[in-house]
């Protein structure tokens, strides 16, 4: 009997990879943000893009290149804070909409890390920036503070830039203008 | 439906428990266990019984406020051997409190103590909790009290 602690104990295959991305990209929201995506060109980053759609241009980390088709049109990224990956985005792509839906990038962080995130998406996107934000996924002292308070404290960091829309319990999509 | 634990433990080639599986395991023995929770898994492993006994394992991984968590353990706070195992991503509460330590792992353990007053009580957890620990599939914040 092998006694695993995390994942750092095993190596993953890429049918492996492909069982997590699906669990960490369930999208039982995709609907109710897609009515916010206005019309034009939208980038879906870490969000499981359906770039098969000529309006979508999908990316994602690389780690996870192999979990998809290869004749799927899909562009890898290293590093998701790279300011010349958003410069090459507005330059190139120049879309409407930026949408960030169940991506790591926004689960078991912080709430300060949480605020840098969205303060980085504010300052290097050119377009409306959608980010999707389960609260019961983000770190914070669960015992001391409401969801409300968190939520909160973004707009008050935040101010008019950005929206906040509710679309469940502990489950919100961040507007950013 | 094969659950989240199993689907992740087929990662592994060959037989494998999670270290938080384990710590249960090792912790109660052979004993009937009064389980509360998501205890499904352990059915086949240990010898779970529907009436409080001496021993309680109680698994929380399901939204709970802390209010909810409080009424749950309040009828095995006099058990002599208790498992509390708790996800803390989904515990919250509906009211803000400035006297709750600022250490939100330190909060918990306050609250489980609060709770099993006197008691001695070990408790596990991984700081800086992330996606790696299995977190979801069993819950890494323990506390064994006796």
């Amino acid at each position: 009997m092998k006694i695993i602690e995390s994942y750092n104990d095993f190596n993953l295959t890429v049918q492996s990879k492909k069982v997590i991305y699906k669990q960490m990209h369930k999208q039982g929201y995709l609907e109710a943000i897609k009515s916010y995506v206005p019309k034009g060109k939208s980038v879906w980053i870490d969000s499981n893009g359906d770039s098969i759609q000529e309006n979508i241009i999908a990316f994602e980390h690389r780690k996870w290149q192999g979990v998809f088709d290869p004749r799927v049109p899909i562009k890898y990224y290293n590093e998701f804070k790279s300011k010349t990956m958003f410069q090459a985005i507005n330059k190139y792509i120049k879309p409407t909409s930026v949408v960030i839906y169940e991506s790591e990038e926004f689960r078991y962080v912080t709430t300060d890390t949480l605020c840098d995130n969205l303060k980085f998406l504010h300052d290097s996107v050119d377009a409306k920036t959608l980010i999707y934000i389960d609260l019961i996924g983000v770190d914070y002292n669960k015992l001391k503070y409401t969801k409300e308070k968190v939520i909160h404290d973004i707009k008050i960091n935040f101010g008019r830039k950005i929206s906040v829309h509710v679309l469940d319990h502990f489950k919100y999509l961040l507007e950013i203008n | 439906m094969t659950s989240w634990r199993e689907k992740q433990k087929a990662f592994i080639p060959g037989e494998v428990e999670l270290l938080q599986d384990q710590r249960i395991l090792d912790f109660f023995g052979k004993l009937p266990v009064y389980g509360m929770g998501d205890v499904n898994y352990f059915r086949d492993k240990l010898n779970l019984v529907q009436e409080p006994v001496h021993q309680a394992l109680a698994i929380i991984n399901v939204k709970t406020s802390d209010t909810e968590l409080a009424q749950l353990l309040r009828p095995i706070k006099k058990i002599d051997k208790v498992c509390v195992s708790i996800n803390k991503f989904l515990i919250y509460t509906n009211s803000n409190n400035n006297q709750v330590d600022d250490d939100y792992d330190n909060a918990l353990l306050h609250f489980i103590q609060n709770i099993f007053k006197g008691r001695r009580i070990d408790h596990y957890f991984v700081k800086d909790l992330k996606g790696h620990h299995f977190n979801f599939a069993s819950p890494t914040t323990q506390f064994f009290v006796q």
